[in-house]
């Protein structure tokens, strides 16, 4: 079975019309992987299904 | 003969032109000179603006009011993501270069040389700024002048090399997740990543604008309040930029450690440091009379944010946009 970050890799850059040097996908898949990672851990914070952004701060 | 000002801080050098001991162009004069001399070892400056520098300096010697100028005669250079008349912005990008010629300066060169500050270059940094050791792939790496052998940090890479090797004794970059504090540690001067909003971002090449700051890097404490202080005041043109009256910090600097409360951070900013670092810590944390140590909460998640919004944010680096078929 294909990896589907792969599959993911190939259908994102077509859709954004993104030619992408065959020899670029190992470094895309490795930057992409630990993006994930990250990505995991901040999603993984329990918030509730109201919580919204604070696009302002005010001291 | 004149005292040698290689190593004099903005101050020292402000005092020397306002009172007749120098000139303005021959402080820019020996500064460039510095700037020729250096260079090829550090790789700090990307660009070298000599002709802008000797005309700006004349006009200063020539200014009956250049004793009230706070930089008077003072050599400054910006990393090359702030806009500089007749220059392409690059952002150490190698895309940029193509870039229209830049037609006005950004508000920060402005403003300084509004002060009396002169312009003579622009600085190495990672591309884009999306960088940790100041070695850009384009124009080379930025070195730290300690030890040539080892990188400047980044990425402003240049502005902590032309500080720290004596080129300048001013140097404006950025910082988006450390790019002002990474370098300045790493180069042993000392950097200001101001409160978000309080310096504008105008006319510079954004990173991550809700995480971007500018801020100046000098070999004292006293030049940076100098020259953070000249450069403050709303500007319309960031809209981050905040609606609040200057705050000047030079008159703080008098009272020292008075009224502040110092912590180490510890857990997460600890984590996988060298013994070296944590002695390093020890010894700063007993000058400032930090006993305490806190935690503060959900520090690794607040990183992978970062982490997450600058690959975000960074994906239009390029100046891309969506597809035509899109719209």
């Amino acid at each position: 079975m294909a990896d589907p970050l792969d599959d993911f890799i190939a259908s994102a850059a077509a859709a954004l019309q993104l030619p992408l040097e065959p020899e670029w996908q190992g470094a895309i898949k490795a930057n992409l992987e630990v993006t994930l990672k990250h990505a995991r851990l901040v999603a993984e914070f329990p918030l509730p299904d109201e919580a919204e952004p604070a696009p302002i701060y005010k001291a | 003969m004149s005292r040698d000002l290689a190593w004099a801080t903005s101050a020292e050098i402000a005092q020397a032109v306002a009172s007749g001991a120098s000139s303005a162009l021959k402080i820019v004069d020996d500064c460039l000179a510095r700037i020729e001399a250096r260079n090829p070892a550090l790789n700090a400056f990307t660009a070298i603006t000599a002709d802008r520098a000797r005309a700006k300096a004349r006009l200063i010697d020539a200014a009956p009011d250049k004793a009230k100028l706070p930089l008077a005669g003072v050599p400054f250079a910006v990393k090359n993501l702030f806009d500089i008349e007749c220059l392409s912005t690059v952002a150490g990008s190698k895309i940029n270069r193509t870039r229209p010629k830049a037609e006005r300066d950004s508000p920060l060169i402005e403003r300084l040389e509004a002060a009396g500050a002169v312009l003579v270059g622009a600085l190495n940094m990672g591309e884009y700024a999306y960088d940790f050791t100041g070695e850009n792939v384009h124009d080379g790496p930025s070195r730290n002048p300690h030890d040539t052998g080892c990188m400047t940090g980044g990425s402003s890479g240049g502005p902590g090399g032309a500080v720290a090797g004596g080129m300048v004794p001013l140097a404006f970059g950025s910082d988006t997740n450390g790019s002002i504090r990474v370098p300045s540690s790493l180069c042993g001067v000392f950097g200001l990543k101001p409160t978000y909003g309080r310096l504008s971002r105008a006319r510079s090449f954004p990173f991550v604008a809700s995480l971007d700051h500018l801020g100046p890097f000098a070999r004292t404490t006293r030049d940076l309040a100098l020259s953070y202080d000249l450069m403050q005041g709303f500007d319309a043109e960031d809209a981050a930029c905040a609606e609040r009256p200057v705050e000047p910090t030079m008159p703080e600097l008098k009272r020292g450690l008075d009224g502040l409360r110092i912590a180490v951070a510890g857990g997460y900013f600890q984590k996988g440091a060298f013994p070296e670092a944590i002695e390093a810590l020890a010894r700063v944390a007993k000058a400032a009379g930090a006993r305490d140590e806190v935690e503060i909460p959900e520090a690794a998640r607040a990183c992978a944010a970062a982490y997450v919004m600058c690959a975000q944010h960074g994906h239009r680096l390029g100046g891309g946009s969506p597809p035509a078929s899109w719209s």
